[in-house]
């Protein structure tokens, strides 16, 4: 069977889409809106409280607003929100029994960096990648 | 049949020059299975040690953000000198009890020469951890699951 262009030019799109997926799917937590479109600082203030909000900070990542705070139950909580509509993008929820339990595991186990010279050392030089064969690439796959 | 002799020259030339350095290289498959430990997707770096314990190369990066490569403690470190350390190796971040599988090319030279594998692992809001998993880049180690101390529930790897 001949594939004509007409035909190769919408696999080729699909095959790229099918590509990106999984990159695009690790970013679905940004925002992209132009900064004229954002709304205040005062307006999200205004709008945590009117959910009952409890705000600790507010700041900007991934494009997003990120507030930190409580909620109307008193749960810790992060949120991104959207700062155009100010929709709520990803909200994680903390109880106190588990920043404890993290904090506990912190003291436990404190994470140190390795002694000198008993961890690995100096950096190549930069243009070389040794390890890999010339002219191939490393492919990953995620089920 | 004139025109395609040039053609068959020229492939017979390409297989000639590139069979030697198939010789020379071993690809292996790295399996890395992460725990459900019930948090955002995983940064995982995989990289490789050589026998005096220097960085070698880095073989895969889990997760796209470059803001978050500083909790991928060592290997941040140790790589900061390799300006080509991400060029071709990244990929999205693996979710929690997914399972990440990395396939290489890598030096034949490279195998039971001392040389160690290590997966540095870190996770949004939760704990950081360097050298969650280090082991021996062998024959004898091929096949055998090891497990990491916080993120993964096994890691092994094959050669073909």
């Amino acid at each position: 069977m001949k594939m004509t262009m007409k035909h190769t030019v919408p696999v080729l799109a699909m095959c790229l889409a099918l590509a990106a997926a999984p990159v695009l799917a690790d970013d679905d937590d940004d925002c992209d809106v132009p900064v004229s479109q954002w709304q205040s600082r005062d307006a999200v203030r205004q709008h945590a409280a009117a959910q009952g909000w409890q705000l600790q900070r507010i700041k900007i990542d991934d494009g997003c607003y990120e507030i930190r705070g409580r909620d109307a139950q008193g749960r810790r909580f992060k949120a991104k929100l959207d700062p155009q509509t100010l929709r709520v993008v990803k909200m994680k929820r903390r109880d106190d029994d588990d920043r404890r339990e993290r904090d506990r595991d912190r003291t436990a186990t404190p994470n140190v960096a390795p002694a000198q010279g008993a961890g690995p050392t100096a950096a190549p030089a930069p243009d070389q990648r040794p390890v890999l064969t010339p002219g191939t690439r490393p492919r990953g796959q995620i089920e | 049949m004139s025109r395609t002799q040039p053609l068959l020259t020229t492939i017979a030339a390409a297989c000639a020059l590139a069979l030697p350095a198939m010789a020379q290289a071993r690809e292996v498959t790295l399996t890395t299975q992460l725990k459900n430990y019930g948090g955002d997707g995983a940064y995982l770096a995989v990289y490789l040690t050589d026998a005096k314990g220097a960085y070698a190369g880095t073989l895969w990066v889990a997760g796209g953000k470059a803001k978050y490569y500083k909790h991928l403690a060592d290997w941040n470190r140790l790589s900061a000198g390799d300006g080509q350390r991400l060029q071709g190796v990244t990929g999205a971040s693996v979710g929690a009890g997914r399972t990440l599988t990395v396939t290489a090319d890598l030096a034949d030279a490279l195998i039971d020469a001392g040389y160690e594998i290590r997966i540095d692992a870190a996770a949004e809001d939760m704990r950081d951890s360097p050298a969650e998993i280090r082991v021996p880049l062998s024959t004898a180690q091929a096949g055998k699951a090891q497990a990491g101390k916080t993120y993964i529930q096994s890691f092994s790897y094959q050669f073909k």
